[in-house]
């Protein structure tokens, strides 16, 4: 290709890159202006940046409650998800029975399943065992949506492990499940580590099972607090800019960690389907 | 609608939405957003939205809970009460919910629960005097304490706007159960949003009708 | 040639015959044991449970007397339900429609190798993993009310402020908008992956033979992403359907119910009204609904693979 055309096709993305992340970048920079500001200025860059939004939330709202609880949450479902799920991909990728097929199709209703249907009855079941208010339904549901991505992820990095790995180290007398976890899981990790990330970014995101269960202001989670800010303080704009700044850091770290695991597994599924 | 000597139902407790003084008021509303004396954002507008342009100085009247000078201290100074409108009959009227206080039919002791009951009702006036709550007390005898009758605001309330104050169940007298799910259900809010965006009175109330019909039908 | 994806089996492995006729080999079974708990807990048990609320008349508190189709028949009978499902068609076309578009358009402008392309693709990727809160604030701003951005921008071409979250076509435009903007970095991070895999060999061979670019992309380029976007297709017209997140917190449903979808009727019927029983059938009619659709279109995908 032509040096300039290169060139070019830089700029044009960064262009692009800036129009599209616009809304995100017009709330980091909110986030260092005062309300009053926030609400009558007509430039773009803050013209007196303040950290006075950062400090009142960190001193007057529960916003590092919520931090915490998303994190419990997050880190709880999806550490519990890629377990059942690298189980059940080992199962996909190294066996052909029945249930596997049905296995597959259950995963694809749990895909498609609106969550309001499972949460009604849910949210009388764990209520009527006083558990509304606490984590564990939380985390269970959030175990469950993660399951059909999770497991057709890994399913596809074992496949890429030879079966012969298995073999040779079944034929020297150990047991496929030992196999499995001695020499297959420890080649995965990379994979496992992003599909782990992966599971934690959506479950850390999530706000409607959240809202629903986790109401009270030292359970909720993250969207959810800064969703109660948004009604609390919608004339706060300062506090709700700087609050949401801070709440999506841990997203758009954690997303760069494993942004090319992420782009290897949608090359490997697109390849393998 | 209240205002206008109207109300959700007649006495009878059935729906009446249609009635004339409620369309009359409707109306007026309807009228306003025709003429453009309504901000046009206002369908889109929360109640926080509301105090916000009320404290800004961009709006006149500011239809409130008993507090407002507690929430905007700043500006304190700067509004009062106005007495009750008087609608063109010469009908007074507002709005108010009672908090009530709930005994479960599942409960185990239901003959010591209401006996807590009695005696916390007759016992609560700590909540306003010494816990500071906002709303206004049910009992006459609470409200004639000089912890009410000290605050002009409150006393100007308790005086002009309670006798006045009727509750959704209006015109029927007393509250009942499914106001509950017809408040929760959203119809109301719809319709105000329908009139605020300027869309025909008739249609949205009926809209708005079908669907406390349905909502009552239970 | 094109590429083989099949969303029902998955069956990638180098084929196995002999394990055709192996004795009985519990270990999967055990393997899938936990998840199928789970899986029964979350999802088969309130399924259950939720086609039986919905032929009840139930509240949050009671399981109510039995009416049979009652709730259905409320259902078809009521103008709540068809404004609902006409929104969530709309929402999920025009999203599918319009993501899909953007995201192939920019999976192709970043297919060639450029200096910053890596970090071009990530940075694209924000909308969709940011949460959909720090979204619905950032896109708020920009068009609540005349002071906002995008009103500022329209007066200086002399257009009027449109109060976009105040009047219910601009609401429903807003909320697709704002859902596309979430939507398309998914389809181009895999749009992109397909064409990445794309032998580009055949590409050589057509320009030698004379084609053009266009040609060269309707010829070689479509088929080859054809199956994965039949794939992106069904789950994006999934979420979008099953979409609580971007109308609740932008709009709460409104004004006027304009941007109620399913989603947000069921959860009106069941939190707002105390009605479990039509929330519950709700529900049950978006999933059959999903289901149809996804069987519809993954027999398409069959018959094309």
């Amino acid at each position: 290709m032509k040096p300039n055309r290169k060139w070019l096709l830089l700029f044009l993305g960064l262009v692009i890159v800036l129009i599209v992340d616009f809304p995100i970048i017009t709330v980091i920079l909110n986030s260092f202006r005062t309300t009053e500001t926030i609400v009558s200025s007509h430039s773009i860059l803050p013209t007196e940046p303040t950290l006075a939004n950062y400090l009142f939330i960190n001193t007057r709202t529960h916003f590092w409650t919520f931090l915490l609880n998303s994190m419990i949450v997050a880190f709880t479902s999806s550490a519990l998800a890629i377990v059942l799920a690298a189980l059940a991909g080992f199962a996909m990728s190294r066996y052909r029975a029945r249930i596997l097929g049905g296995y597959n199709q259950a995963l694809l209703i749990v895909q498609m399943f609106p969550l309001i249907l499972a949460i009604i009855p849910l949210f009388i079941f764990f209520r009527n065992l006083d558990m509304v208010n606490n984590f564990i339904p939380v985390i269970m549901v959030y175990t469950v949506t993660q399951l059909p991505f999770a497991t057709w992820m890994l399913r596809s990095y074992f496949d890429s492990i030879p079966r012969e790995l298995d073999e040779a180290a079944t034929v020297d007398g150990c047991s496929p499940l030992r196999a499995f976890v001695q020499i297959i899981l420890p080649l995965t990790v990379p994979g496992l580590v992003a599909v782990a990330i992966f599971s934690f970014l959506f479950s850390y995101n999530e706000f409607f099972i959240s809202s629903v269960f986790l109401r009270d202001e030292n359970r909720m989670t993250m969207p959810v607090g800064i969703q109660s800010f948004m009604q609390q303080y919608s004339t706060d704009w300062g506090s709700l800019m700087a609050s949401a700044t801070l709440g999506m850091v841990p997203t758009l770290i954690l997303f760069f960690c494993i942004q090319k695991y992420m782009v290897a597994g949608a090359t490997a599924g697109a390849v393998k389907g | 609608m209240i205002n206008n000597g109207g109300g959700l139902f007649t006495k009878e407790r059935t729906l009446d939405l249609g009635s004339d003084r409620n369309l009359e008021a409707l109306g007026f509303l309807a009228d306003l957003v025709k003429n453009q004396d309504v901000y046009p954002a206002s369908a889109g507008y929360s109640g926080e939205d509301a105090v916000s342009a009320f404290s800004q100085g961009k709006g006149a009247l500011f239809l409130s809970n008993p507090g407002l000078s507690n929430r905007l201290p700043k500006i304190a100074d700067k509004f009062g009460l106005v007495q009750p409108l008087v609608g063109p009959h010469g009908d007074k009227g507002t709005i108010f919910w009672v908090n009530n206080i709930m005994l479960y039919k599942q409960g185990k002791h239901p003959a010591e629960t209401k006996f807590f009951l009695e005696w916390w009702s007759e016992h609560e006036k700590d909540l306003w005097t010494k816990g500071h709550n906002t709303q206004l007390p049910v009992r006459k005898s609470f409200a004639a304490d000089p912890y009410f009758q000290g605050d002009p605001e409150t006393k100007f309330i308790l005086d002009n706007y309670v006798p006045v104050a009727k509750t959704t169940a209006t015109l029927a007298t007393e509250i009942f159960p499914k106001l509950n799910d017809v408040e929760g259900e959203g119809a109301l809010q719809s319709l105000s949003q329908s009139l605020l965006q300027g869309k025909d009175v008739n249609s949205s109330v009926k809209t708005a009708a079908d669907r406390l019909k349905s909502v009552l039908e239970d | 040639m094109p590429l083989k994806v099949d969303l029902r089996s998955r069956a990638a492995s180098p084929a196995v015959t002999q394990t055709i006729n192996q004795p009985f080999r519990p270990l999967p079974y055990v393997l899938l044991l936990a998840s199928l708990a789970f899986i029964f807990i979350i999802e088969f048990y309130p399924f259950i449970n939720g086609v039986s609320f919905s032929f009840h008349k139930g509240s949050l508190l009671s399981t109510g007397a039995f009416v049979g189709l009652g709730n259905y028949l409320r259902l078809f009978n009521s103008p709540s339900f068809y404004n609902s499902l006409w929104f969530s068609f709309i929402f999920a076309f025009f999203n599918v429609l319009v993501s899909y578009v953007l995201g192939l358009a920019l999976a192709l402008f970043l297919d060639p190798d450029f200096p910053g392309r890596g970090f071009c693709r990530v940075a694209l990727l924000v909308p969709w993993i940011v949460p959909a809160v720090v979204s619905i604030v950032s896109w708020k701003w920009l068009i609540a009310d005349k002071g906002g951005l995008v009103n500022v921008i329209l007066g200086s071409f002399g257009a009027g402020p449109i109060y976009f979250l105040s009047q219910s076509g601009w609401a429903m435009v807003a909320v697709i908008v704002i859902k596309i903007w979430r939507s398309f970095p998914f389809m181009m991070l895999s749009l992109l992956a397909a064409l990445q895999v794309i032998d580009k060999t055949y590409y050589e061979a057509a320009r030698i033979d004379g084609a053009n670019r266009w040609q060269m992309f309707w010829r070689i380029t479509l088929p080859h992403i054809k199956n994965i976007s039949i794939i992106q297709a069904i789950l994006m017209i999934i979420w979008s359907i099953n979409d609580f997140e971007t109308p609740f917190l932008l709009t709460q449903g409104g004004p006027s119910n304009a941007t109620e979808n399913l989603i947000l009727l069921s959860y009106r019927y069941t939190f707002g009204r105390n009605d479990v029983g039509l929330g519950s059938a709700v529900a049950i009619l978006t999933l059959i609904l999903l289901m149809v659709l996804s069987t519809i279109m993954m027999r398409q995908q069959a018959k094309s693979a």
